[in-house]
């Protein structure tokens, strides 16, 4: 099975090089993509001279935009699992392995690196955990499935959500939203314990005046997703 | 309305109507977008020309004022040109991911080809 990890970047030039050695290192039976979204520092300079494998976006187009990209990438390139690695190192690769086992064993179509399950590693600030608690409540109540953590970015996924994720995807803050879109699918979704770090550079992308409209545009996008019919 | 009134929305309206029609013509605005506007001058056009309407229509509707049912369906017709313009933005934003990530993915393409 060919394995694709998608590295999402926008200015990550101090934690990039790090990333990608940790996953040559950790995970070598995947393979890797960085997708450099119009980063304004030199990431694009470093992921040039050191030869990595990477996709330049001519134009930002945030999280979501980006790692739909590294979705369109694996479906181009005839990947059969996709999981998302995020360029600021949070996300140990050694986990990788116990995420496609799980994925694989469980036949899941989608498989979330959780911290709340075993609540071990860096465990995010109070606020965004009393956030995260009450995303795992909506979408509860609204699917009867409980996501410990929903806005982990650490997911892998298969080869049918690969195809859908490449058509259609949130194009910021989309964990969540795109839990909801996949159970309303009914498509299999489980978590893992993970540990995650704490950022080891740079700049997370929601700050304080953008968590209000982080949890206002999320809390609307996972009820306007409920209300959308597919066929199982 | 008085006469004075009448005439100069006549003319601005006239003015208008002939640069949305120039701006047209010149391809630097798009018809399906201006439509909205030419409903709107042509709604003020007619009120313009025939200021009993506004008084009779205001009536039936219950506004007190004609003038009120001015300011009502002009701020109607705004908020019609501005969800048509959201609309266009957002189909616009799509648009241009898509494109973006076509274009970056056939960059990756044709680099690896020459490694």
């Amino acid at each position: 099975m060919k394995k694709l990890i998608i590295i999402p970047a926008y200015n990550e030039s101090e934690n990039i090089l790090n990333t990608v050695k940790c996953i040559e290192e950790d995970a070598p039976d995947f393979d890797y993509v960085v997708i450099n979204d119009c980063s304004k520092d030199n990431t694009l300079e470093i992921l040039e001279n050191n030869h990595l494998n990477f996709v330049n976006l001519p134009v930002n187009l945030g999280i979501g935009g980006a790692v739909q990209t590294g979705y369109q990438y694996a479906l181009e390139n005839g990947y059969d699992v996709a999981v998302q690695v995020d360029g600021d190192g949070q996300h140990d690769p050694k986990f990788l392995g116990n995420l496609f086992e799980t994925l694989v064993k469980e036949n899941a179509d989608m498989v979330i690196g959780s911290r709340f399950i075993k609540n071990e590693g860096f465990q995010s600030t109070f606020m965004r955990r009393v956030g995260i608690t009450y995303f795992t409540k909506l979408i509860h109540s609204l699917t009867g499935k409980t996501i410990t953590d929903p806005t982990s970015g650490f997911r892998m996924c298969n080869r049918r959500v690969i195809e859908l994720f490449s058509k259609d995807y949130p194009r910021d803050y989309p964990e969540p939203e795109s839990i909801v879109a996949l159970l309303k699918r009914k498509m299999k979704v489980i978590e893992v314990p993970v540990q995650m770090k704490e950022r080891q550079g740079g700049e997370s992308s929601i700050n304080a005046s953008k968590s209000v409209y982080y949890m206002i545009k999320v809390s609307l996008a996972i009820l306007i997703e409920n209300l959308r019919k597919y066929k199982v | 309305m008085t006469v004075q009134l009448r005439i100069i929305l006549f003319i601005l309206i006239l003015l208008t109507f002939a640069l949305f029609v120039d701006q047209i013509k010149q391809k630097k605005l798009k018809l399906q977008y201006t439509l909205t506007w030419m409903l709107l001058l042509l709604f003020i056009l007619i009120v313009t020309v025939f200021p009993g309407i506004l008084g009779f229509v205001a009536n039936i509707m219950g506004i007190a004022l004609p003038i009120n049912m001015i300011f009502f369906f002009g701020f109607l017709f705004t908020l019609v040109i501005i969800y048509r313009l959201t609309m266009a933005v957002s189909k616009q934003s799509e648009e241009i991911k898509f494109l973006t990530q076509k274009v970056a993915l056939l960059e990756k393409e044709i680099n690896d080809k020459h490694k």
